[in-house]
């Protein structure tokens, strides 16, 4: 055959022309990059498969289309001026909504008063000073509309000292003093120390007031206080001047320091709610709208505190937003602004919908199957994206056995598939689908990927005896939390509880507590291993503090079972159990820390509690934000290409879900449901959502992450070696396994195999999603076009092509027993035509020293097959 | 600029032109083109392009065509230029020679500095930040804010004020001799200065300045004739105090110096640093013998053994380490976690037997010097105790503590003998209403 190769080449690149047609249109919208990617430019280099970099944003140019919906109200907001706090102020902003459901920021254009200037002023930037206690009205009017606000001004005259944990650390925070870079690096910056966005007050005061004797400020000459005279650039910083004299953040800073530095409480009042205003908007290309942030306390009272939050942007196509929380709109979509205050988060969704002038029955008439299908089409609405119709019977079932199953359907079952006309046939498919063997291998890989089934950390008898606990939980159908908190709790004989080897493959707290955390939280905590996280709430003492409650956790090892290059000596026979005692200590505290599950109540150092089932009771309990949230995420993501938080293991606040309706309402069902992870997979398998067709509409080809049509992605490694060795019917040789053993069988990934290597098959050494890769390489290319893999099947004696050759089947026949194989569905009449015509002309071509030439030209045939898109992609 | 003392030319108003609107980046540590305008020195040394101002001619300065914008990029750099006034004060100092400041003026001068005035709303005290006995026991003094007290330790009546210190008084030292007491502060991130006073005639001798930051470390050598000062700018500075001239400056410390001693008989000079070193350097030749790298964070506090032959640091890492000490190396004797906070003060009695620590968690405690057990323990005390020290015949520690108040306990039975006294004179809000004195008390209940 390679001698042939040459000369068969416009053979190929006729049949592989053929073949791919199907894909053509839709081809190029489609991304199988995750939406965060790592690295961009290894993805962008390669464009030889269906891949491609993601479309950027549409930018829209500012008033591109003239909006001329009406005006139909005004609005204040917020609605209530409550201003309870000497010497602070509230700004607000006079929203106009229009009969298209837009709004405006008429802050600037509307006139508006206050009716009593002795209890209330309002600014010309917008903001509303008390002037005296008492009660009064804030009117805005704009062409004919009109609204008030009422005003309440109280301890006017009440002696005020900022707060300095509620204020002054706040302020430092947006100013930028504590950031990473600056004074919240762990060395500090120049001799000085703040700890990171000011998340232990009570150290930062000391810093701040005593340290290096009162170096920083000078509670006897305000003024002169280093901390006010290296900001405001009156002496050198090397920071740069991050605030002038006089300014609010100077007020603020020089107020608190000549009321003599009042330290942080333990009763001042906690910040207990962040609110945002508007909330979410649908605005016009172009516009700008200013946000207000109001900070709720937990002794009631509200501050705006607009000026000093810190904002970003989850896409700057869509929106961009200043330190002051001006947003900016550019592109059409949808970003969530990020508002973060003295460690609270919220979103502002701000959106430009797409410019298609779409009628409420694209969506009315738009398939429903279950309430994703309402959560996706509000959202589609909001955004005035239409969905893809529902994809053919031949796509839904090739795209649901891949999901479900990772297998493609036989050539029988697809046409028994395509020729039932029964209308619940779909759900039908689904059920015994979740019935098959092949169901329940996929779902052990899927759980041996996040548990790190591998035999690189345990011995061959272990990693057997972990894998088939996993497996059979999975054919039982063990709810999750059950799951879970038998892997937590596992003790005994590693040969017995397979669940146990869990605890042998990490070998300390610390890795248990970060894989785990990882794993069934979607959190990431590694962070605050060195420093406290930047990005989300978690301090060194919840990293110290989750590890201490797995300190008591002990081994008896067993007999030596060899030893694993980079882990060490492994063993068999090992049995796990709890001490009743042990903590564990770092060199950063000079105290070990109290056992504490993450953001949950401490147990005493000394407790006797069985500290492991006293974490799986709080990690598995349905009042655990993050438990359910993190599977049900990652379940949907197997299904729909993108999961509503990307990436599924790094759920923080700061990193918000696409449609957090959605996600709420799936977990609140899944956890109705005793955490039936079946349960999930049939409600997202039967949503119409779910079943779109991949191919998009000219007006929602732009859309990756709101689910208007399935996303196109490559099969992952096992799932595309599978199905080379079915259609081919040419399983792969697999060491020391049986033949016609599938690689979504093993379950070991130590097992060697180039090409689930190349295809980026993960090691299983850290939990974490990005070990499993599918970004396209030049390897995979070589190999798909020109490997051993491929080539070997075609060439093998007595494979498919050999089969169908000795049953006597025509071209025609074969055609099609090709198509039912690797795409789940007919050929085409013009592809049938094109396909043979193509063949009988290869037939003819006689190759010296080649096969017979009808094998070489079908061999061809195959190869065009199993390496074009359709086949290798799912869709 | 104002002022009539720095008038227009003037080094003094050429200083406060480039302070406000050069140094961000050509200070001492940005040293942006290499050119440091941190001293008159370093100012007309220039930088990579050589010399930036040519004495007498402001048309060939280079510092001048930067500012005006005919060599690029124009300076300073991202900012707005310099008003048309600011450049003919530099351009007529150069042109009448740029001269350096006048004998006696500090040469890194700086101007008055350009803020509001804010007084504090309620009733302040200055902090106690330093304290010492004179060498008899008989007069007490304390360091606080732009002033130094002579207190009799019996009585705690005030003997005399010693006002003249630019910022706070952060290191008190009496010559052995009882000659000197020397006052280091200066201002932080500004400069060091020392006041040196006769100590039998409370007269100021002379103030010497040096450092470009504040002093947080003053000694005598035992014979008097060297005064050693340790300097949050890194360097440490040995001083002849008879003639106020600087002798040496120690280089090695990265970070500040919160701490020197010159060991008992005055061949060894120790430093104590925030770079988590302690250093001891070779009094006679300035060179350093070695470093005591053991500390895991800064060292705020050291003290050598009577015998000399050992010393003792703590500071944030809460550890008291003691070294054996020769002329080459120092061998880490003992070490131990021996508070709950950043320790602040360590002291070793003058009979050698204890060893005494102030920390920040709030307690004084007395250790047996060869085993660091505890002996006895101060707790509760109102506020960081940053001045702490014992009376030459061991009966007496003093603790000064930064709210202001001052104790002497009695060594023995670790009772207060005087106090809590409130050291210095409290500044008073002129209009002090009642309802500023109830919110004063709120605020000082809410300290507790």
């Amino acid at each position: 055959m390679e001698r042939s190769f040459l000369r068969r080449l416009s053979v190929v690149v006729a049949l592989t022309a053929a073949v791919a047609a199907w894909s053509a249109a839709p081809s190029g919208a489609q991304s199988t990059v995750p939406y965060h990617s790592f690295d961009k430019s290894e993805s962008a280099a390669q464009t030889w498969s269906h891949g491609q970099a993601s479309r950027p944003v549409q930018p829209v140019s500012a008033h591109a289309v003239p909006n001329t919906s009406p005006l139909t109200g005004i609005r204040i907001l917020p609605s209530s001026v409550s201003l309870a706090i000497p010497l602070m102020n509230q700004r607000i902003v006079v929203e106009g909504t229009y009969a298209d459901g837009h709004v405006a920021d008429l802050t600037a254009q509307a006139s508006i008063r206050c009716a009593n200037s002795g209890i209330a002023k309002l600014d010309h930037e917008d903001f509303v000073h008390p002037e005296g206690n008492g009660h009064t009205l804030l009117t805005a009017s704009f062409k004919g509309h009109s609204v008030s606000a009422a005003v309440e001004v109280t301890n006017f005259s009440a002696p005020f000292v900022w707060s300095f944990r509620n204020q002054v650390l706040p302020v430092m925070t947006k100013m930028g003093c504590n950031s990473g870079p600056c004074h919240g690096a762990a060395a500090g910056k120049n001799g000085f120390k703040l700890t990171l966005r000011g998340f232990d007050p009570l150290t930062d005061y000391y810093t701040l007031t005593h340290q290096a004797i009162g170096r920083r400020t000078n509670r006897i000459e305000p003024a002169k206080s280093l901390i006010l005279l290296k900001p405001t650039l009156t002496i050198a910083h090397g920071g740069g001047q991050r605030f002038p004299v006089g300014s609010p953040e100077y007020q603020v800073i020089s107020g608190w320091i000549a009321a003599g530095m009042p330290p942080p409480k333990p009763s001042d009042p906690r910040i207990v709610d962040l609110e945002v205003y508007p909330h979410q908007a649908s605005l016009v290309p172009g516009a700008e709208q200013q946000l207000v942030v109001m900070a709720k306390f937990s002794d009631g009272h509200y501050e705006d505190v607009t000026r000093w939050a810190k904002y970003d942007s989850g896409d700057e196509g869509v929106a961009t937003v200043d330190p002051s929380g001006h947003v900016t709109m550019h592109g059409y979509g949808e970003a969530p602004v990020t508002v973060w205050y003295l460690s609270h988060v919220t979103f502002a969704r701000m959106r430009i919908p797409y410019p298609y002038q779409l009628d409420e029955a694209v969506y009315q008439r738009a398939a429903r199957q279950n309430y994703i299908d309402d959560y996706v089409l509000a959202h589609l609405q909001q955004l005035h994206i239409p969905p893809s119709p529902q994809a053919t019977d031949a796509e839904f079932l090739r795209r649901a056995y891949l999901d479900a199953a990772g297998i493609l359907p036989s050539p029988q079952e697809t046409a028994a598939f395509l020729k039932d006309k029964s209308p619940d046939k779909r759900n039908r498919l689904i059920d015994a689908l979740m019935k098959r063997p092949e169901f329940v291998d996929y779902w052990a890989y899927q759980w041996s990927d996040l548990l790190l089934v591998t035999s690189n950390q345990l011995s061959y008898p272990e990693m057997w005896s972990y894998y088939d606990w996993i497996r059979s939980s999975v054919s039982q159908d063990k709810p999750w939390n059950q799951f879970v908190r038998e892997l937590v709790t596992a003790s005994g004989n590693t040969l017995e509880n397979g669940a146990a080897n869990y605890w042998v493959i990490h070998r300390n707290p610390i890795e248990i507590s970060e894989n785990m955390t990882e794993a069934f939280l979607g959190i990431n905590i590694t962070c605050a291993h060195c420093h406290n996280h930047p990005l989300a709430k978690w301090t060194q003492k919840d990293y110290y503090g989750m590890a201490d409650l797995f300190a008591r956790v002990r081994l008896k090892m067993g007999q030596p079972a060899g030893a694993r290059p980079g882990i060490g000596p492994i063993f068999r026979d090992v049995t796990v159990y709890s001490g009743t005692s042990g903590q564990y200590t770092d060199d950063r505290f000079s105290d070990p820390l109290p056992p504490k599950p993450l953001g949950a109540k401490a147990l005493p150092l000394d407790t006797t509690v069985n500290l492991r089932a006293y974490f799986a009771n709080w990690l598995t309990s349905p009042q655990n934000p993050y438990f359910a949230r993190a599977v049900v995420n990652r379940v949907w993501k197997n299904f729909m290409g993108e999961g509503l938080v990307e990436p599924v293991d790094d759920m923080r606040a700061t990193n918000p879900p696409t449609n957090e309706a959605l996600l709420a309402a799936m977990v609140k069902d899944f956890v109705a449901h005793h955490m039936d992870v079946d349960y999930l997979i049939r409600t997202i398998m039967q949503s119409a959502t779910y079943q779109t067709s991949s191919r998009p509409t000219e007006q929602n080809i732009v859309d990756q992450k709101y689910y208007s049509h399935y996303l196109v992605r490559r099969l992952p490694a096992e799932v595309l070696l599978d199905a080379i060795s079915s259609v081919t019917q040419e399983p792969e040789r697999f060491d020391s396994y049986p033949l016609g053993t599938r690689a979504l069988q093993l379950p070991d990934t130590a097992v060697q195999s180039y090409f689930l290597t190349a295809f980026g098959r993960p090691i299983r050494e850290q939990t974490q999603e990005s070990e499993r890769s599918s970004v396209p390489t030049i390897t995979q290319a070589l190999h798909i076009i020109n490997g051993d893999t491929l080539n070997n099947k075609l060439r093998a004696q007595g494979n498919v092509l050999d089969k169908l050759i000795k049953a006597g089947d025509s071209d025609s026949q074969i055609v099609t027993y090709l198509y039912l194989a690797a795409f789940g569905r007919y050929p085409t009449d013009r592809e049938l035509i094109a396909l043979t015509g193509h063949l009988r002309t290869a037939e003819g071509v006689k190759v010296k020293g080649a096969m017979n030439p009808r094998r070489a030209a079908l061999s061809d045939l195959a190869w065009a097959i199993l390496t074009s898109q359709p086949f290798m992609f799912d869709h | 600029m104002s002022g009539s003392a720095s008038g227009s030319g003037s080094y003094q108003a050429v200083v406060g032109i480039l302070q406000q609107k050069c140094f961000a980046c050509h200070s001492s540590t940005a040293k942006m083109g290499g050119f440091v305008m941190a001293s008159y020195l370093t100012l007309m040394k220039g930088g990579e392009h050589g010399a930036e101002i040519v004495p007498g001619s402001s048309a060939k300065s280079r510092l001048v065509m930067m500012v005006e914008g005919n060599i690029q990029p124009r300076m300073p750099f991202g900012g707005n230029p310099l008003s048309p006034a600011e450049i003919s004060v530099i351009k007529s100092w150069i042109d009448a020679g740029a001269k350096g400041p006048a004998p006696g003026e500090a040469a890194t001068l700086q101007p008055k500095l350009n803020i509001p005035d804010i007084k504090p709303r309620f009733r302040e005290v200055s902090p106690v930040g330093s304290a010492a006995f004179s060498s008899d026991g008989k007069t007490l003094a304390i360091g606080g804010y732009k002033e130094v007290r002579v207190l009799n330790p019996v009585t705690g009546k005030v003997l005399e004020k010693l006002d003249g210190a630019a910022g706070m008084v952060r290191s008190l030292a009496f010559s052995a001799d009882g000659k000197w007491l020397a006052a280091g502060g200066g201002l932080c991130q500004r400069w060091g200065e020392i006041e040196l006073w006769d100590a039998r005639t409370e007269k100021l001798v002379r103030t010497m300045r040096g450092h470009n930051d504040c002093i947080y470390s003053v000694a005598f050598s035992p014979d008097g004739k060297l005064l050693a000062s340790g300097s949050y700018d890194k360097t440490i500075k040995l001083w002849d105090p008879a003639s106020g001239k600087v002798l040496r400056t120690l280089k090695d410390h990265i970070d500040a110096v919160f701490a020197v001693a010159f060991s008992p008989d005055g061949k060894w000079l120790a430093s104590g640093s925030q770079d988590d070193s302690v250093k001891i350097w070779d009094v006679a030749t300035g060179e350093r013998l070695y470093t005591l790298s053991d500390p895991i964070d800064g060292i705020s506090s050291i003290a050598f053994s009577p015998s000399g032959k050992q010393i003792a640091a703590a500071g944030y890492d809460k550890y008291i380490y003691i070294w054996n000490l020769t002329q080459t190396a120092g061998n880490l004797a003992q070490s131990l976690i021996a508070d709950e906070d950043s320790i602040l003060q360590i002291v070793w009695s003058p009979d050698g037997k204890e060893i005494i620590t102030s920390s920040a968690d709030g307690s004084i405690r007395i250790r047996d010097a060869s085993t660091l057990d505890p002996i006895g323990i101060i707790p509760r005390q109102s506020d960081w105790v940053d001045a702490m020290t014992l009376s030459p015949d061991g009966k007496w520690l003093v603790a000064g503590r930064f709210d202001g108040t001052l104790s002497i306990y009695r060594m023995s039975s670790l009772k207060q003998l005087l106090g809590p006294i409130v050291a210095f004179k409290p500044y008073v809000p002129p209009q002090e209403t009642a309802q500023a004195q109830a919110a004063a008390s709120e605020l000082a209940a809410r300290r507790k």
